[in-house]
């Protein structure tokens, strides 16, 4: 398939100073998955995103072609699909975190100083020519809307262009990021039109749904969809964003990261917890908190079909039993966890140990273990650890309810 | 298109920071997943990927019948202080991984031999025989792994054909 750039209508007209070339095996216009709602099922422009996992309902999957829209080559192009079918586009064209990188605390303050000016002034140059270039596709200014609660409360600009429609976040200095809906009722509202049809008690029956008890014990919420945080400091926040999208609100990792203040790729002084509230409250969802991993608690949420969030110490090489267990399990279902016992106990992360946060989304009480997800991509699924590990290393647990 | 976002094929480290604010960054000592694209157990677990005819994957330096990789890996989930191989007539018969002990500091487990037996456990999913002069010997697809302690808690382990 030629990759060269092809030129529809719009940039003809000078109104679209943008072009993709695609993947080798697709080539789609731009100013048509812009504008044109028959794009988004055509089994061209579908070839263009990754494979999608197994049996997964509500999936993220990562734009494979080569793009540059407005002028500007976008850091990622995310797109989510529920039941194969293309629902939403995200476009982060400039996020802190992906421009720096993991910034080390003690680092924060030297990188701000000698690499912050040039990200504030790319920050200008790229929402500049974003919002420019949204507004001549649009032909207006847009219409402003605030959305969120809390900290995750911001003003965001909604266009409609074609058939299809469009949210503009533009958090300065940090973030410029488009995300395509199909009309402009979905663009401006963060929960998902099925969770805003839903009355409370048919909310809550239907995640209940999500949780089910499979032959070997496992209780099991499988449709949490993994949304990798690549090499940034967010774990925090794409584990929120994870369960976000799982209870139906539509903001993106960035999003989170962007209200709990994670700036110039430091954590120094961002308000995680803060922002987890915000979420809560946005999500409409009830968010309490403990200080540290409560099994029982774990147990009726996840029975209640929704997963819980925990902060935890981590080493690498504990990670590695747990990784190199998983990968063994899917074999030979008989293995089991080391006993938890004094031995095992003191190769468990101590306090001095480094932070992560994973999504509780399951357990097995016969066997002792609670089974949880990272956010590092699908290979990271359904993972295992003894509940008397988890409990020992965790520092901070949040379970929702409705 | 920028694909740092996608997925991370590489290990992935974690960091404390004051806040025990959960966060993430690409392990910088790994450089032999990075270039050979397997870790070093999984290679060095398939003889097949390592006979006379295929080559070593990763960058070694020869002194001898001795191989020495030059680059950092992680073995079993920790970084070791050096790797080699040992040759002969041109063909690799086994490989060996010492890892020093060293204070927390250095990035090592206080009870190295303890975690180094439980990875190599989990990796294997064989429980392990011990050895009557100390260690144990695992079975792992073509090959048996071996793991002693030696002086000052430093532990070896070795990959060998069988």
């Amino acid at each position: 398939m030629c990759r060269a750039l092809r030129c529809g209508a719009l940039a003809a007209c000078g109104y679209l100073a943008m072009g993709v070339a695609g993947a080798e095996e697709a080539s789609v216009q731009p100013a048509d998955f812009l504008t044109k709602a028959a794009t988004w099922t055509s089994p061209e422009f579908l070839s263009a995103w990754s494979t999608p996992p197994p049996s997964q309902v509500h999936v993220c999957r990562l734009y494979r072609g080569t793009s540059t829209l407005f002028g500007v080559e976008p850091q990622a192009v995310q797109g989510w699909f529920d039941d194969g079918r293309l629902t939403s586009i995200t476009i982060v064209f400039l996020d802190s975190g992906a421009w720096f990188g993991y910034v080390p605390d003690a680092e924060a303050h030297a990188v701000a100083q000698s690499r912050g000016p040039a990200f504030v002034s790319l920050y200008r140059q790229v929402s500049a020519a974003v919002q420019t270039g949204l507004e001549l596709l649009a032909g207006n200014k847009g219409r402003e809307v605030t959305l969120g609660m809390g900290l995750l409360k911001r003003p965001v600009r909604i266009f409609r262009h074609g058939d299809l429609a469009s949210r503009l976040t533009l958090d300065e200095d940090q973030l410029v990021k488009l995300s395509i809906f199909p009309n402009e009722e979905t663009a401006s509202q963060l929960l998902s039109p099925g969770r805003r049809a839903m009355k409370k008690d048919e909310t809550a029956r239907t995640f209940a749904a999500e949780s089910h008890t499979l032959p070997d014990g496992d209780r099991l919420i499988e449709t949490v969809p993994v949304i990798p945080q690549g090499d940034r400091a967010y774990c925090g926040v794409s584990t929120l964003a994870m369960v976000m999208r799982y209870l139906g609100v539509g903001l993106d990792i960035e999003d989170y990261a962007a209200a709990a203040g994670i700036h110039f790729g430091s954590t120094v002084r961002s308000k995680i917890k803060e922002t987890y509230d915000a979420a809560g409250e946005t999500a409409e969802t009830h968010l309490p908190k403990t200080t540290k991993f409560e099994f029982a608690k774990a147990k009726a949420s996840i029975d209640a079909g929704l997963p819980v969030i925990v902060f935890r110490r981590w080493s690498q090489e504990r990670d590695y039993l747990h990784t190199a267990f998983a990968r063994n399990f899917v074999a030979n279902p008989a293995l089991e966890l080391p006993r938890p016992d004094l031995n095992d106990q003191k190769l468990w992360p101590a306090k001095e140990g480094f932070a992560h946060a994973s999504v509780v989304n399951g357990y097995n009480e016969r066997r002792g273990e609670v089974i949880f997800t990272e956010s590092w991509g699908e290979r990271v699924r359904n993972r295992r650890m003894r509940i008397e590990e988890l409990e020992a290393t965790s520092y901070l647990a949040y379970y929702p309810h409705f | 298109m920028k694909t740092c976002l996608a997925t991370c094929a590489c290990a992935l480290l974690l960091v404390i920071s004051a806040g025990a604010i959960p966060q993430t960054f690409l392990a910088p000592t790994n450089v032999f997943l990075r270039t050979a694209g397997v870790n070093f157990e999984d290679f060095a677990s398939d003889p097949g990927s390592w006979d006379a005819n295929t080559g070593l994957k990763g960058h070694w330096v020869a002194q001898g019948d001795t191989l020495t990789l030059t680059e950092s890996a992680a073995v079993f989930g920790i970084a070791a202080d050096s790797v080699t191989a040992r040759q002969k007539d041109g063909q690799v018969e086994s490989f060996r991984v010492l890892f020093r002990a060293g204070d927390k500091k250095a990035g090592k487990p206080a009870d190295l031999e303890g975690q180094l037996t439980a990875n190599v456990r989990a990796f294997t999913g064989d429980s392990g025989t011990k050895l009557s002069g100390g260690g144990a010997t695992f079975k792992y697809k073509a090959v048996t792994i071996t793991l002693w302690t030696g002086t000052g808690r430093d532990v070896l382990v070795e990959f060998k054909r069988g």
